[in-house]
């Protein structure tokens, strides 16, 4: 008979084989048979207890799953540690089954186990990573609900399994505008954006999320995680030092206000010393001289109101997306013809139509119409023809850059220290050498700068340059965008 | 009115400043040139030197600061007396060039300032007391301004 054979060596290699450590133990807690595997993790065991095997106890375990397994005759799983041959400690999980004689009685029991230390250490990372790592960790159902939120996240935000991401990061009643998780559960891919929510304690809290799908095991993905890293204290100290910039340039204004104005009381008194001198002394040349002098002093102070006004007024910028390339052409429109009678040409270059920008388009038309007419000044002045004043608007490493370049007379090291500093003008009596400053404080005002390269003779060029994450938000914004 | 027989350099980049200080020197008895800036100043020491040199110390093309150390290190040139006469004493503009000039640390730096704007009264006789002429009454109109002052006072 070739078939009891063959079912007793497919038996026994099973048994002998299986990727599994095997034991059968008696009533008395002795193994009485154990496969090889066993015996090459935990040593010759026939004969001895499976306490002191598998433990090296001298006595049975407080919870000892064969016992009970003896008792009532279940099937048990349990997560143990052992110990094996080597002394290495590890962890387990263990299969305990009966093996009952024909008349029901069970005499023996097996024992079954795989080590899964590996798996256990991967679990303990995982759940460390999620709940320790430097960001809110929350994991998202199709209905947008938290079903997970690690420790940071819960902290802050409080307990807020169940409920709504929406209603958690923000205290909303509705999903938000635009939303990175739904945009996630519809394509499948990364979503980044930076929101702003509310804490538990009310606080507002800046943070940039990222949503990416999150399977579990299935086809496709049931899931979104968020991870949202806080930058609260960067936004803050970004807004801090934004207003910094922003009350030391008030600050230079002031102290230069005084400035401005000695200049011209020097001139007022020097047109009056004309007019005294030549009273005294019947000299009509001093008479006109003086006349000159004074008017000449009292249109300075007209135009140095006009200008402090437009520096100082209070008014709040309306900040809008603006179309930057639209700018441009303003600036071409505005100064090409009286340009071109002089030999002059404004030419406007966008080669790449930069993106729609947030920021007040007549502040920043100033700025623009002060560097051109700048320009034209100073190829009225380099005396060249024909002269060409560039004006550019690109995108440029995150940034919205407008430039103004011209071929004019150029600026040598002196007048380039003196460029933004309050009523300094090369311009004589045509200049407040207010221009360039409130150009400056315009573009910190949308949290830019102004930089220039200038050579004598050959022309400078000034850039405006506005990081575009720095820019003002568009007024029409509630700050009601996705979490 | 007497000459002087002395010659004052008036350097300002302000046309009007120019021809206020130098009406005010010429009424005092004194011969006047003006430069618009340092370059043209030095131009001018070059193939005349003058008594004293006023001096304004921001300008366009060469600042007040950077023509006193051309003139400094020339050896003829430096024993010509500077009255500086500056709308930016205590400014970032003019500041910290007053200060270094008023240290020291230029070689025999003018120890005085006006700060404008300068009655005629005051710089007449801050020109005067420099080049050790005697005081007369010119006879010029007086206008209300701060005096001459000394590094210290404000």
């Amino acid at each position: 008979m070739i078939a009891p054979t063959y079912e007793n060596w497919l038996e026994t290699e099973l048994f002998e084989n299986a990727p599994l450590n095997i034991s059968v133990i008696d009533r008395d807690y002795n193994i009485v048979k154990a496969n090889l595997n066993f015996v090459t993790l935990f040593g010759e065991a026939r004969g001895r207890k499976c306490f002191e095997v598998h433990m090296r106890r001298d006595q049975v375990c407080e919870s000892c799953s064969v016992a009970r397994t003896f008792a009532d005759g279940k099937v048990r799983v349990n997560e143990e540690i052992g110990v094996d041959v080597s002394g290495r400690t590890a962890h387990y999980l263990v299969h305990v089954a009966p093996i009952r004689s024909k008349d029901g009685r069970i005499d023996y029991v097996i024992e079954m186990s795989t080590d899964i230390t590996e798996t256990k250490r991967l679990k303990l990372e995982y759940q460390t990573l999620f709940e320790q790592v430097p960001c809110y960790v929350t994991v998202l159902n199709r209905d947008l609900r938290v079903i997970r939120a690690n420790r940071r996240f819960r902290k802050k935000f409080g307990e807020v399994s169940g409920t709504h991401c929406y209603e958690a990061f923000k205290h909303q009643i509705r999903a938000c505008r635009t939303c990175p998780a739904q945009e996630t559960f519809e394509d499948g891919q990364i979503h980044t954006s930076e929101q702003v929510g509310v804490a538990k304690d009310g606080e507002t809290t800046h943070y940039v999320v990222t949503t990416a799908p999150a399977s579990r095991g299935d086809a496709g993905f049931s899931h979104v995680i968020e991870m949202a890293v806080d930058v609260t204290a960067l936004r803050r100290a970004e807004r801090e030092r934004i207003d910094a910039e922003r009350l030391a340039a008030v600050g230079r204004t002031v102290a230069g206000l005084a400035h401005g104005i000695k200049n011209i009381l020097t001139g007022l008194e020097g047109g009056m010393y004309f007019l005294e001198s030549g009273l005294q002394g019947g000299k009509k040349e001093r008479l006109d001289e003086g006349w000159g002098m004074l008017t000449r002093n009292m249109e300075k102070i007209s135009v140095l109101v006009r200008n402090l006004l437009s520096f100082s007024k209070g008014r709040v910028p309306r900040v809008e997306l603006n179309r930057p390339e639209e700018l441009v052409a303003e600036m071409i429109a505005l100064y090409r013809d009286a340009a071109e009678a002089e030999g002059i040409t404004v030419v406007a270059e966008v080669a790449d139509r930069p993106a729609p920008a947030p920021y007040d388009a007549e502040s920043i038309h100033t700025c623009l119409a002060n560097l051109v007419s700048n320009a034209v000044d100073a190829c009225r002045m380099g005396g060249r023809t024909p002269c060409r004043v560039f004006v550019r608007a690109r995108d440029e490493n995150g940034a919205l850059v407008f430039e103004v370049e011209d071929e004019g007379c150029g600026m040598d090291q002196e007048v380039r220290k003196l460029a933004f500093t309050n009523f300094f003008s090369t311009k004589g009596s045509g200049g407040t050498g207010l221009g360039l400053l409130l150009t400056r404080k315009i573009s910190q005002e949308h949290g830019g700068r102004v930089e220039f390269d200038s050579t004598p003779g050959r022309g400078s060029v000034f850039r405006l340059i506005f990081p575009r994450d720095r820019l003002p938000r568009p007024d029409q914004d509630a700050g009601e965008e996705g979490a | 009115m007497t000459t002087t027989g002395k010659l004052v350099l008036v350097v300002d980049d302000e046309e009007d400043v120019r021809r206020y200080l130098a009406a005010i020197l010429e009424d005092g008895g004194f011969e006047v040139q003006t430069a618009a800036d340092g370059n043209v100043a030095l131009e001018f020491v070059e193939t005349r030197s003058p008594d004293l040199i006023s001096l304004d110390l921001v300008m366009p093309q060469k600042s007040g600061q950077r023509f006193l150390y051309a003139l400094r290190r020339n050896r003829a040139w430096s024993g010509i007396p500077v009255l500086i006469v500056t709308g930016h004493a205590h400014d970032d503009l003019g500041r910290n060039d007053l200060d270094d000039i008023l240290a020291g640390k230029m070689i025999s730096g003018p120890k005085v300032y006006l700060e404008k704007p300068v009655s005629p009264d005051s710089y007449v006789r801050a020109v005067r007391r420099q080049l050790g002429v005697e005081e007369e009454d010119t006879g010029a109109p007086t206008l209300p301004s701060a005096g001459p002052r000394k590094r210290g006072q404000v």
